[in-house]
């Protein structure tokens, strides 16, 4: 194509969009609606991912260890939980100290011990993914020397529910926020396609080819999406940080991320999600005008 | 050259347009295809563009074969053929050299040939110093002079108008067929379509009838029906 055309096209796309300019305005606010209404899914499900990996990281699983187990023992057992593939850290617990612990955490019940110590000595064992801990605690429960396995399965499988429920829902609310851009944006072109009805018919019937005349539109499409990202980038950013940070920071148990952290991949979120909807938005409505 | 070889055209709602229609257009040749309404003289035009497609027959225009032509090869067929309707059709919203420029300019002709060739073309229809104008500033026959510039501009082989005359005064429909006759003596091919009896007999040439969907004559002078 000539760069005489190539001027040509952007030039009409231009004209286009000033031509229906309440329509393209329109067009703009509800794409940038959709896109402050993803970017803010992405800032929720990104803030309890944050949550909940901490909530992971703080998770841990106790080893006792077998009485009869001597020291040699315990050192071969700390090596051999080592080796375990999600064991991130571990930490030796004597039975001296778990019962110090006992006595500060329980010490209406500790009177009554006197001077025996019925506890065992334990690992604790921090794990690196939380998606494998049953599977960790199989393992360690196999080993040798460990008495038993106490750990918290539930609150482990509530978080990993947690986290699948939101990436469906996250799924869905994208799913659904394009449909509805593309319903808008292809409705914006429909209109510029049937006020230029004529336009397309006689460049129908001088010999333009198909791929000419949807151009200018498919332009049309992308300039509203560049506009839309421009615009929802910056008001997401202003939200987040001015309106939902305050509101999360009043969460005493909750330290929100920072806009900055996210801010690439809203950025190209916004870019790809605002340009496909251009660019398929426009192409929906044109086979109805092309087939002269 | 045109050739329509034994055409058949039925609509999807069961209208038979054309019923064995044949007939030979050589290059250079200046014809009238006339008829009554509902002739199927529109039918004639629709296939001709590629805008519609033979039921059964097979139609030539220069070297493509228009029963089995793609979809991606009609806007080639279309360069080699400029349309003239009777309602016109400029664009309201651009000017006079606009609307011709219009025709070179989807077909990718650089800014240069494109002056250049619109300026020449305004001149040879007699609309030199209109190109400013809009098409609503001006007469029924200048506008249809716009379109006939318009059809002219990509230098094709072909002109096809349908009606031409359809929307003006005949004064003025004079003028546009004289201009037609013009365009015919640069052996340009021109297929005139109409139903006006007096501006067909008016000039000695070929006319051929259509009635029912049916050729009913292909002679020289006169309006048969």
């Amino acid at each position: 194509m000539s760069s005489g055309s190539l001027i040509y096209i952007l030039k009409d796309a231009l004209v286009n969009l000033k031509n229906n300019r309440v329509m393209s305005v329109a067009s703009v606010g509800i794409l940038t609606s959709c896109l402050v209404m993803l970017g803010s899914t992405i800032l929720l499900v990104g803030n309890i991912n944050s949550f909940l990996s901490k909530v992971e990281k703080s998770n841990e699983i106790v080893a006792f260890i077998d009485e009869n187990a001597d020291e040699a023992a315990v050192k071969e057992l700390e090596k051999d939980i080592l080796k375990l593939k999600n064991v991130d850290s571990l930490r030796f617990v004597s039975k001296e100290e778990a019962l110090e612990d006992f006595k500060k955490n329980y010490s209406q019940w500790a009177e009554g011990l006197g001077e025996d110590n019925p506890l065992r000595s334990y690992y604790v064992v921090k794990i690196k993914d939380i998606n494998y801990f049953s599977q960790t605690v199989y393992a360690l429960e196999r080993l040798e020397n460990v008495a038993y396995v106490r750990q918290k399965l539930e609150v482990v499988q509530s978080l990993i529910h947690i986290r699948r429920a939101l990436t469906v829902l996250s799924a869905s609310v994208i799913g659904l926020l394009l449909l509805v851009s593309l319903f808008i944006i292809s409705n914006t072109v429909k209109l510029a396609m049937f006020t230029r009805k004529l336009e397309i018919n006689i460049m129908k019937f001088v010999g333009a080819t198909d791929h000419f005349i949807r151009l200018p539109f498919m332009f049309e499409g992308v300039l509203i999406g560049l506009v839309s990202f421009a615009v929802s980038y910056f008001l997401q950013r202003a939200i987040y940080t001015n309106f939902l940070i305050p509101v999360l920071e009043k969460l005493s148990f909750f330290k929100p991320v920072a806009f900055d952290e996210f801010s690439g991949f809203i950025a190209l979120a916004f870019l790809i999600f605002a340009v496909v909807s251009g660019v398929l938005g426009s192409l929906l409505p044109m086979r109805k005008y092309l087939k002269v | 050259m045109i050739e329509f070889e034994n055409v058949y055209k039925a609509y999807k709602n069961g209208t038979k347009a054309l019923r064995g229609v044949s007939f030979r257009i050589d290059d250079g040749e200046f014809v009238f295809i006339v008829g009554p309404s509902g002739a199927g003289k529109s039918t004639i035009i629709k296939l001709l563009m590629g805008e519609e497609y033979v039921s059964s027959g097979e139609i030539t225009v220069g070297e493509y074969k228009l029963s089995k032509l793609p979809r991606s090869k009609l806007p080639y067929l279309r360069r080699t053929m400029g349309v003239v309707f009777q309602d016109f059709r400029l664009i309201p919203t651009k000017t006079v050299f606009d609307n011709v420029a219009f025709a070179m300019r989807v077909i990718g002709k650089n800014p240069r040939d494109i002056h250049k060739r619109v300026r020449y073309i305004l001149n040879l229809v007699g609309l030199s110093n209109k190109g400013r104008s809009y098409p609503s500033q001006l007469s029924g026959g200048e506008q249809q002079r716009v379109a006939l510039a318009r059809a002219l501009v990509n230098n094709p082989a072909l002109i096809i108008a349908d009606e031409p005359t359809g929307n003006i005064d005949p004064v003025l429909s004079r003028d546009i067929m004289d201009l037609l006759m013009a365009i015919n003596e640069q052996k340009i091919t021109v297929v005139v379509v109409t139903h006006e009896k007096s501006l067909v007999d008016t000039y000695n040439k070929r006319v051929i009838t259509i009635d029912q969907g049916k050729l009913v004559s292909d002679r020289t002078g006169g309006y048969l029906i």
